[in-house]
This record gives structure tokens, C-alpha cells and sequence, in this order.
């Protein structure tokens, strides 16, 4: 979805700036993807360098009456939507390198960090179309970093179906919440029927499947987006106004991903076997489920 | 040093549950306990804490629950009241993360394992499971309690937790702001809510102003950063949020055509 802001921003080409790092010992490293080994012991201490063309950022953004505009880096916890407090900083036409530590007692299991450029005093007299409320973000951007776990953990658990009240007949049961806000890492679950003993070695090993295990989990993985795809659809005209990191903002995401039309695929008279046909093609195009290539 | 709970998984949670129902306050105040043969903990980042911590927490908890009327079932007003309490000893004895705070299983091993009895007084004639098995944070009985605290405190100068502001909410206006994550997710924002709620008018219903402010707050959340504004800011943004016009109101016509009958 397009970000509209209800008031003029800068162009992206007068803003700046690089990849976040971080301090290793006594070495700066870059920041990927995932910090390796993080607990709750460990405060992270991460920086950028940010530039910017003040005077073209004020004249794009029609915001020439002097206003206070700065920098705000800051980060939000992805799974408990926590803010941190931002480091804020005035614009400067100098590069300037700003230093963000996050502690860990306040952290998350994953998180966003966030860089923006604010307006930091309300404005009484704006025109319209520009900027007039304090905080009013004129440019962002926002880079994901997961700190507890490796890689896109899917919420599972291998359980012992007869005691927890499902078919023992069954390898799998996606649990998905009724409404759409909760958080997506908290309200769905993956149930593995632990009776089933070839699937359980086939999810829980990590490489080298044999022919049958990979068999066995793209199955299962497309039966999953099958069930997460069709749980959106039935909510589809709730998953509008979800909150981030939501199971509806994650199952809409997945949705679109999967069907290039979703809103045509919401009717409940549509062909049942068409709609798997098409979210099962959907999957594997991207990269999820069996390859026939 | 950071405590590690115990964690009791969501299949161990709802076999434990099930095993539960039709049990009394007596009965359940008899098989609470401080460990349990199913729990995990985080790998590492600080100390398990020892079974005598966790009984001092709920001998604690049931202590403020007797001035309350426990075991007796109580009138809503005292245990929303012992909600308040409870909030504030959890907060105080749980020396947690946010990560940690935000794991279900604790939850579901303080609510399931150790403290079941007080979950039964609290949420007689409930029969909702969210309130012994954490899904949502914001409605299980204990999980809820923690982060209200963890929202709504306001450090002292000296860094002692100040609950007051916590106390000045009713029952309706906490779940309308912690049920918001974009808004409780900003705890000074969260407070700032809460301060417009304790200073407005008499004659203001704040279920009426928590109505109107929170659409319209929602919607500027998608391009004003509200982490940026002092305390003196978020005031006066909300203020003026809640006397404006609706200046993006989408307006939803009553349908009076009789063929609409046929939908109801």
C-alpha cells in the first residue's frame, strides 16, 4: 500500500543515509539481518550516519518559515509493540553519525528500527498541505532486526493430539485466532501430531531432507497457507485497518502475495477447489510447497 | 539480576486447564504450586527464579486478595480493586524483560500452576479461557495486570515506580487504551491518554471521549510520531484532538430502505 501523507514531503534523493552497524567488542560491524546470540543481558549499541539538503528538504516539503525539523531514530519491538525512546537529533547539512542503544529489558524479540525526519513545534499558521502537527514525519524508513531466534520461526510445537483433544488421525492442526488483532507470533500455533514420527523428524531437522521429508514438509507447508490464506479471505474486509504485525496484517500480507486478486476470491459461492488450485499455484510460485521445475 | 520464569507451553497449558474446570477456589488454593514437571525457561540472560520467590509472589497476591473478600466470590468493584493491587505486587516482585513479559508461557504457569485459585475468584463465572491461557496479553488475568503497570508508571524522581495514574483508571478506560497496541505501545502516550481522561470535565462520560479521541489518534499515528513530543506536546495534541472537528470523518448513512429488512 502506498504511503499518502496528508501534507508535502521531500524528495527520497535528498536524504542520505547508511546501513545501521554495531559495536562488537571494540569494532563496529554491520547490522544484519538477526543479531547472533542475543539475551536479555545484552544492550545494543548500533549507529548510522545520516545526511541530508536541508534547504531543498524545506523547500520540497514547503516547510520555508524556519520551522525545527530533526532527526528521530528510534525502534519499536515487532512482537509486544513496545516504542523505545528516539534518539532526536536537529537536521544538519553536515553528515552527522547517530549512536541509538537499545536496552535489553525493553527490547523485543524482534524489532524495527526507525529512522525519521520530524517536524518537531506545531506549526498554527500552516497552509494546506503542509506539515502542521509536531512529530509529523516527512521521511522515513525502517529496517527489521530479529534478536531472539534465527531466521522466520514459525510458531509450532509437537504435541500429543489424543491428550489435546484432536483426530490422533491427523499430522497437523493450524490454530488461528477468531479476531484479527492479536499479535501474529502469539495467537496461531502449529500443532505437529507427535504420533506422527516421520513428519516431527522431517520439521525438526534443519538440513539434508531426504526425498520423502521434503515431501513431507512442502505438503504441510502448502496446507498451512492454504488455511492462513482462506482465514484471511473470510476476514478480508476486517484486514484493512489491522494493526502491524497482527495475524490479520500478516495473513492479509500472505493473501496478496498468494492470490493476485484477492477481493475477487472472497465471494463464498467461489469454486472451493478453484480457490485451492489457485492459493496452491500462488504458494509455489513464491517458493513455498512443491517446485515442479 | 533479570529473572527467568517458568514457562508452561500452550498444549501443557490447555491439558492443565481442562484438568481444572468444575474444581472450587478451596480446591484449587490447595494444588497451587511453585513448580511444575512441564516448564521450560529462556536458555539464558539472567537467573531462574527459585520456588520460594514465586511463593512469596502469590502468598502476596492472596493477601491482597483477602482484603478484597477472597475466597469469597466478591462484587465487581472489589475485584477490579484487587486488580489494581495485584498490578502493582506483580510488578514489583517480577524483575522481567519485556521480551520475557511478552513470552505466554509464564503467564499461563502463574495462572494454571501457581496461582489458579486466585484466577477463579477473580473471573467467577467466566468462562473464558483467555483468562487462564495467555493468547492476548491484554486479557489474561495476570499478563494484563503486569503491563498495565509497566504502561502507566511513572518513575519518581528517586526511580521508584509511582502507580497512581494506574489507580485513576476505571476498567472500561484500561481496556479501551491497552487493548489499542499502537497506543499502549507508547507508553508516554498511553499516560498522556490517561491524564486527559483524569482532567476532564465532570460532566464528560470519558467512554464518550475515549470514543472519539481514539479513531482520531489512530489515524494521525500513521504520520505523526508521537515518541518525538515532551509530555507538555502529547497534551496539548490530545487536547485539541478531542475538541476538533472530526477532520476525517467518514460518514456511515443509516439505510432506511425497506429491502434492507430482509437482511436482518
Amino acid at each position: 500500500m502506498k504511503d499518502v501523507r496528508p501534507f508535502f514531503v521531500p524528495r527520497n534523493d535528498l536524504v542520505r543515509v547508511s546501513t545501521w552497524s554495531r559495536l562488537v567488542e571494540d569494532d563496529w560491524e554491520d547490522l544484519g539481518a538477526f543479531v547472533e546470540n542475543w539475551d536479555y543481558r545484552t544492550r545494543l549499541h548500533l549507529r548510522c550516519h545520516v545526511a541530508c539538503d536541508v534547504a531543498a528538504i524545506r523547500t520540497s516539503a514547503r516547510l520555508d518559515d524556519g520551522s525545527p525539523i530533526g532527526w528521530s531514530l528510534g525502534w519499536r519491538a515487532t512482537d509486544t509493540g513496545l516504542l523505545g525512546d528516539p534518539v532526536v537529533v536537529p537536521v544538519s547539512d553536515e553528515p552527522q553519525t547517530v549512536v541509538l542503544d537499545i536496552p535489553a529489558d525493553r527490547a523485543g524479540a524482534g524489532l524495527m528500527l526507525t529512522r525519521r525526519i520530524v517536524l518537531r513545534r506545531d506549526r498554527m499558521s500552516a497552509t494546506p498541505g503542509t506539515a502542521r502537527w509536531a512529530g509529523s514525519i516527512l521521511w522515513s524508513d525502517e529496517t527489521p532486526l530479529r534478536l531472539t531466534g534465527q531466521g522466520s520461526a514459525f510458531p509450532s510445537e509437537a504435541v500429543d493430539f489424543r491428550a489435546y483433544g484432536l483426530d490422533p488421525a491427523v499430522s497437523w492442526y493450524l490454530e488461528l485466532p477468531a479476531t484479527t488483532d492479536l499479535p501474529a507470533m502469539g495467537s496461531m500455533l502449529l500443532l505437529i501430531n507427535s504420533a506422527d514420527a516421520a513428519l516431527v523428524a522431517a520439521v525438526t531437522r534443519q538440513r539434508r531432507h531426504t526425498e520423502v521429508q521434503t515431501a513431507l514438509v512442502q505438503a504441510m507447508e502448502e496446507g498451512v497457507v492454504e488455511q492462513l490464506v482462506r482465514w484471511a479471505l473470510v476476514r478480508w474486509d476486517q484486514l484493512d485497518d489491522v494493526e502491524p504485525d497482527s495475524i490479520g496484517a500478516a495473513a492479509r500480507t500472505l493473501a496478496t502475495r498468494v492470490l493476485p486478486d484477492p477481493d475477487g476470491w472472497t465471494d463464498p459461492h467461489v469454486d472451493q477447489m478453484d480457490l485451492t488450485a489457485a492459493i496452491i499455484a500462488g504458494a509455489r510460485r513464491i517458493g513455498w510447497g512443491r517446485s515442479l521445475a | 539480576m533479570t529473572q527467568l520464569w517458568p514457562r508452561l507451553g500452550p498444549a501443557a497449558a490447555r491439558t492443565i486447564y481442562f484438568g481444572l474446570r468444575r474444581r472450587t477456589i478451596t480446591e484449587l488454593a490447595g494444588e497451587a504450586r511453585p513448580t511444575h514437571d512441564r516448564v521450560t525457561y529462556a536458555a539464558t540472560g539472567g537467573s531462574r527464579v527459585a520456588p520460594t520467590e514465586i511463593a512469596a509472589l502469590t502468598d502476596d497476591l492472596r493477601r491482597a486478595a483477602t482484603e478484597f473478600g477472597y475466597p469469597v466470590p466478591a462484587e465487581d468493584a472489589e475485584r477490579i480493586a484487587f486488580d489494581r493491587a495485584a498490578a502493582e505486587i506483580l510488578y514489583a516482585r517480577m524483575d522481567l524483560t519485556t521480551v520475557e513479559a511478552a513470552h505466554n508461557g509464564i503467564w499461563n504457569f502463574l495462572a494454571l500452576v501457581a496461582a489458579p485459585d486466585l484466577v477463579l475468584w477473580r473471573w467467577t463465572g467466566s468462562t473464558n479461557v483467555e483468562r487462564w491461557i495467555c493468547t492476548d496479553r491484554t486479557r489474561h488475568m495476570f499478563a494484563r495486570l503486569w503491563w498495565q503497570a509497566l504502561t502507566f508508571d511513572t518513575p519518581t524522581g528517586d526511580g521508584r515506580p509511582d502507580h497512581s495514574l494506574l489507580r485513576s483508571l476505571s476498567e472500561s478506560d484500561l481496556n479501551q487504551i491497552t487493548e489499542r497496541r499502537s497506543i499502549a505501545g507508547n507508553p508516554r502516550l498511553a499516560q498522556a491518554v490517561a491524564r486527559l481522561l483524569a482532567t476532564a470535565p465532570a460532566e464528560t462520560r470519558r467512554r464518550d471521549l475515549l470514543r472519539t479521541i481514539t479513531p482520531r489518534l489512530r489515524r494521525r499515528l500513521a504520520f505523526v510520531d508521537f515518541s518525538v513530543l515532551t509530555d507538555e506536546q502529547l497534551d496539548d495534541h490530545l487536547r485539541v484532538l478531542a475538541q476538533a472537528p472530526d477532520d476525517h470523518a467518514t460518514v456511515t448513512p443509516a439505510w432506511h430502505h425497506p429491502i434492507a429488512q430482509t437482511f436482518e
